[in-house]
């Protein structure tokens, strides 16, 4: 069995709000709620989510863009959390995030060649031996090292997105979290770089956290899947098992909801009750929402193993019918 | 068909090699020049900086020279020798007083010839060159007095010249303070947020809470009369800088802290890059672009609030002239009816700031990349 | 959807409509002849990639098209009304009333400043007869058709309070309010999660079935038009390159455009982690479209023809149209159900 190179235990972020300089009544958003899992070494974990689900913050987190509330997270066997800014440089290194937006993610006053210049900046190298970098990382990502003096306004959102890989493997990184790159895109252009990155992770060896809102794209790029909600993780398994197998009530639903492409599928289903807000109440985070719900989830239920390899968060996970 | 799908990528990519290359600023330069307002404007902001920066070459009289022609309108300019005979050089003619009417008349036969490059005054040109050209004069008898003279028979012409010095470059030099408190309040308020931001923010807000044109007139009614222009100069600086600042660092935060968050700030810092690097790398040029456009849109707010206090006789003292102290002398109804020369300062201003406000305008618009699309 | 409702003459027809935009840098051609026809009772689904002209195809119905952008030529028929003959004013009176318009963005299609029930009363007592007091009477109502539970009390809410797909049955509300014979859904669901989304596009199946209202559903997501629609019409480059019944375009498309589409999508019951078929190159830059079919430079089948002349939309029965010179047969590799287990 392969090592883990990522544990997450317990992490917690909780955003306030409110409450200035003045005091006055503040407001928390549990955005990450005492979340637990492992990344392979060489695998992709794909975690999926809607809106609000913690799941860009989880990535966030892990590079320390955001700083926990509390929990722990290891890479390899070095805690993240409480190392200084410089202990943390070296592995910056190893750690590195492809961003969502292909508009937001490049400085628009800087040439190609800088963006990645400001990549390989930690490597020290010299001068020739960066722009020898900056043409080989052009080309792995398919783009023409002519293009280093060119600005990010003269790409595609396409290319540019390929830019902004093209920074986070500069460092040559063994971890890559991939916060929904390809959400932005079309769909003849996400095929190009969801195909990029497949080839990339098996070129270079990466182990990937891969984020993203669309169940479909999360199980064609990813090894096994955490599904989260509202800051909880409530199944994680093959990717395989959450399509075929879901033992979450939430995790039917997102995939009851899916359209798909045929004409011949039955069509989508709506869960439950419309008029249900997605509102944390004791217990169980999607119980407001859950047409299998009973007076025992009001206890919230743990992450537990219900079958090899496969954890669920509901009391009935075994028990649900089968699709 | 893996194969022709890479061949077409690189076509795509070909064809974006022969796309011609614009860098931002190119961009934006492009998009102003389209703008006739702004272009008009910063032609005219050449010409005036260009007046006032060469102002002792171009004037005909030193500032303080007095003469006993009170009040004399314009010198005429003339295309004839005065005996009716076709002249390419221009001549000017000598203006008498008529006692009686207390009205300045041609006078006959004085028609003078203008002399381009004459000797005058000594001065430096820059401050440094030590010069006695003029770029025009007359010898003899008759005075060129192009924007005739004021209450003490100054040359209004040659003190609108030396006056636009100060009026013009206070706005420059004031926003050169404001902007660089500004942004470096604003991008670390913004940058680090938290309790820094809550206080600095408080701060500004208490200063912008005060009546800035009481605030103007309070501090500026402390400077003793009697201190040197020049110091009194700064002051007034100061002063209007004190003012100012604390809403453009209001702005200067806001950016900042939309630009934080942006995901290529987050890249940087994913990569290691350290704060300082992040502010001075992507922070500032963003809020950069920005200022220079508020920059220039509040350039008139300082000539006008020079103007104000001059005119209230709490700016520039006379006989230093600037524009808002010559406005003062056009307050009453008997000049401002009779004696039209003595509202030049108004006018300059009044150009002044328009040119400036078109000019912003159009940066806003040539440096916004969302009117761009 | 009876027979004879799809033997009707339609409720919007659009011919050889062709949008510009006037733009500092040249004509952009964001429409460039579009043919369209929706019915009473059906959904047409219009489905292409940013910049293929789908939105503004929708706009230039409800005639919002706004500066440097001008519906050049072509008619937009109401029935037998021909809208672009109408003077503004005229106009103004069948927005809202004739056809109704939803938008992708919920958070900024409705005025923060002003409760719901504002919108609704709007619209109702500038299109019906109604007295404000029944107009707050249905505009109550309808928030209970579109779902909104205590309708009573939502209706004095204000957007902030409500949830994104709150406000977006808001909208549909609005939309649907003086019963238009055409509703124009721009991305409806774009900016909403899955599970949302699925409850917004039933409702608006349920309200299709109750008022027989025409919807052209604009999208660039093809599972949506597979479970919404009954005719598809795909846009590449401000042309409809193929247009048919749903079923036949998902499997018998004969566009190779439709057809890269198709592939590129992930599925969920294809095999992960294997390289998708890929559409090669990018759209081509609108200012400088290339001579005949627009889609060739990308397109796996082209042959010269293709770069001499722009192929028109060819009959292929039963209503399937394609704009293609080679038009090749179409096979999804893998199995195309999702897998029962």
């Amino acid at each position: 069995m392969t090592e883990p190179l990522i544990r997450v235990e317990n992490l917690t972020k909780h955003f306030h709000s409110g409450g200035g300089f003045l005091g006055g009544s503040a407001s928390t958003v549990r955005a990450v709620d005492g979340i637990s899992f492992e990344v392979l070494r060489g695998e992709t974990l794909g975690l999926v989510g809607e809106s609000g689900s913690g799941k860009s913050t989880t990535g966030r987190l892990l590079l320390r863009l955001v700083e926990p509330t509390s929990g722990m997270a290891y890479y390899e066997n070095q805690e993240l959390f409480g190392l200084s800014a410089s202990e943390m440089k070296p592995l910056r290194r190893k750690m590195q995030i492809v961003f969502q937006d292909p508009y937001g993610s490049l400085n628009p006053r800087m040439t190609v060649s800088n963006i990645l210049r400001e990549g390989l900046e930690p490597l020290g190298l010299s001068r020739t031996e960066e722009e020898a970098e900056i043409t080989r990382l052009l080309e792995i990502v398919g783009l023409r090292s002519t293009h280093r003096n060119r600005y990010p306004h003269e790409f595609s959102g396409g290319q540019r997105q390929r830019i902004g890989i093209a920074r986070a493997l500069a460092v040559k990184p063994e971890f890559l979290i991939a916060d929904e790159p390809v959400s932005a895109l079309d769909v003849s252009i996400q095929a190009q770089v969801l195909n990029l990155l497949l080839e990339l992770q098996q070129r270079l060896n990466l182990t990937m956290l891969f984020i993203a809102h669309d169940l479909a794209v999360v199980r064609h790029m990813s090894d096994r899947i955490a599904v989260m909600y509202l800051g909880k993780i409530v199944e994680i398994a093959e990717s395989g098992q959450i399509y075929l197998n879901p033992r979450h009530p939430y995790t039917r639903s997102l995939l009851a909801a899916i359209p798909i492409p045929d004409p011949d599928a039955k069509p989508a289903e709506t869960s439950a009750d419309p008029g249900a807000q997605s509102v944390r109440s004791e217990g169980c985070v999607f119980r407001s929402r859950c047409s299998f719900a009973t007076d025992k989830c009001a206890q919230e239920p743990a992450l537990v193993e219900v079958e090899p390899g496969h954890l669920s968060a509901c009391h009935f996970a075994n028990t649900l019918p089968s699709l | 068909m893996t194969n022709v799908t890479t061949n077409l990528d690189t076509e795509a990519l070909l064809a974006l090699e022969e796309a011609p290359s614009e860098t931002p600023f190119q961009l934006a330069w492009r998009q102003l020049r389209k703008n006739r307002f702004a272009v008009a404007g910063g032609v005219i902001l050449i010409f005036l900086y260009s007046a006032a920066i060469l102002a002792n070459f171009l004037s005909p009289y030193a500032m303080t020279e007095r003469s006993d022609r009170v009040y004399q309108p314009p010198s005429p300019v003339l295309f004839h020798d005065g005996e009716g005979h076709f002249s390419l050089r221009p001549y000017t003619a000598r203006l008498d007083l008529d006692q009686s009417t207390q009205t300045y008349h041609v006078a006959a036969g004085t028609a003078t010839p203008l002399q381009f490059l004459v000797h005058g005054e000594s001065y430096h040109l820059l401050g440094i060159l030590p010069l006695s050209f003029h770029i025009v004069g007359t010898h003899g008898s008759a005075p060129f007095h192009l924007l005739g003279t004021d209450s003490d028979g100054r040359d209004v012409f040659s003190r609108l010249l030396i006056g636009s010095q100060i009026s013009l470059s206070i706005g420059i030099v004031a926003i050169m303070i404001t902007f660089s408190v500004g942004l470096s309040v604003g991008g670390i308020a913004g940058y680090y947020g938290g309790t820094i931001d809550n206080i600095l923010m408080r701060v500004c807000e208490v200063i912008m809470s005060i009546p800035q044109f009481y605030l103007l007139i309070a501090l500026s009614g402390l400077l003793p009369a009697t201190l040197d222009p020049r110091l009194t100069f700064l002051l007034i600086i100061v002063i209007l800088s004190f003012v100012g600042w604390a809403g453009l660092a209001r702005v200067i935060r806001g950016i900042s802290l939309s630009t934080r968050e942006l995901e290529y700030v987050q890249a940087a810092r994913a990569l290691g890059v350290s704060d300082v690097k992040i502010i001075r790398r992507h922070i500032l040029p963003s809020a950069f672009t920005y200022a220079t456009v508020s920059a220039t849109l509040a350039i008139p707010g300082y000539i006008l609030a020079e103007s104000g206090l001059s005119f209230l006789g709490l700016g520039i003292k006379i006989p230093i002239p600037s524009w808002g102290n010559m406005l003062s002398a056009a307050m009453d109804t008997d000049v401002l009816t009779s004696k039209f020369w003595m509202l030049t300062p108004g006018v300059m201003i009044f150009v002044t700031v328009l040119a400036f406000n078109f000019l912003g305008d159009g940066l806003r618009d040539a440096l916004d990349p969302k009117l761009r699309k | 959807m009876t027979e004879s409702l799809e033997a009707a003459s339609p409720v919007l027809s659009i011919r050889n409509l062709k949008t510009h935009f006037f733009t500092d840098l040249g004509v952009v051609p964001a429409v460039d002849g579009v043919d369209l026809e929706v019915f009473a009772g059906q959904t047409l689904g219009v489905v292409g990639e940013s910049g293929c002209g789908k939105s503004v195809t929708g706009l230039s119905a409800m005639r919002l098209v706004a500066p440097p952008g001008k519906i050049v030529s072509g008619e937009i028929l109401l029935r037998d009304e021909n809208l672009l003959t109408l003077t503004e004013k005229e106009m103004q009176q069948r927005r809202g009333r004739d056809l109704g318009m939803i938008f992708q963005e919920p958070m900024t299609s409705l005025d923060p400043l002003y409760p719901v029930r504002d919108p609704l009363m709007e619209a109702l007592l500038a299109h019906t007869a109604m007295t404000k007091q029944e107009a707050l009477q249905e505009s109550i109502r309808l928030l209970g058709a579109v779902g909104i539970p205590n309708p009573e009390k939502r209706v004095n809410s204000y957007p902030h309070e409500l949830s994104g797909g709150m406000r977006q049955r808001v909208m549909i509300a609005v939309a649907l309010s003086c019963k238009p014979a055409v509703l124009i859904a721009d991305e409806p669901t774009t900016a909403l999660d899955v599970t949302v989304q699925a409850q917004i596009l039933a409702l608006l199946r349920d309200l299709q079935k109750e008022t027989g209202t025409a919807i052209l559903m604009i999208t660039h997501n093809l599972g949506l038009v597979a479970e919404n629609c009954q005719t598809v019409a795909v846009m590449y480059a401000g042309k409809v390159v193929e247009k048919a019944p749903v079923r036949t375009l998902f499997k018998n498309p004969r566009h190779p455009y439709t057809q890269g589409l198709l592939r590129a999508v992930p599925r969920l019951d294809h095999p992960p982690k294997q390289p998708l078929p890929t559409i090669p190159g990018m759209v081509p830059n609108p200012l400088r479209l290339p001579t005949g079919c627009r889609f060739r430079s990308r397109c796996l089948f082209a042959i010269d023809k293709c770069a001499a002349e722009q192929p028109p939309l060819a009959e292929l029965g039963g209503g399937h149209v394609s704009a293609c010179w080679v038009q090749p047969e179409f096979s999804l590799v893998p199995s195309e159900t999702r897998a029962a287990s």
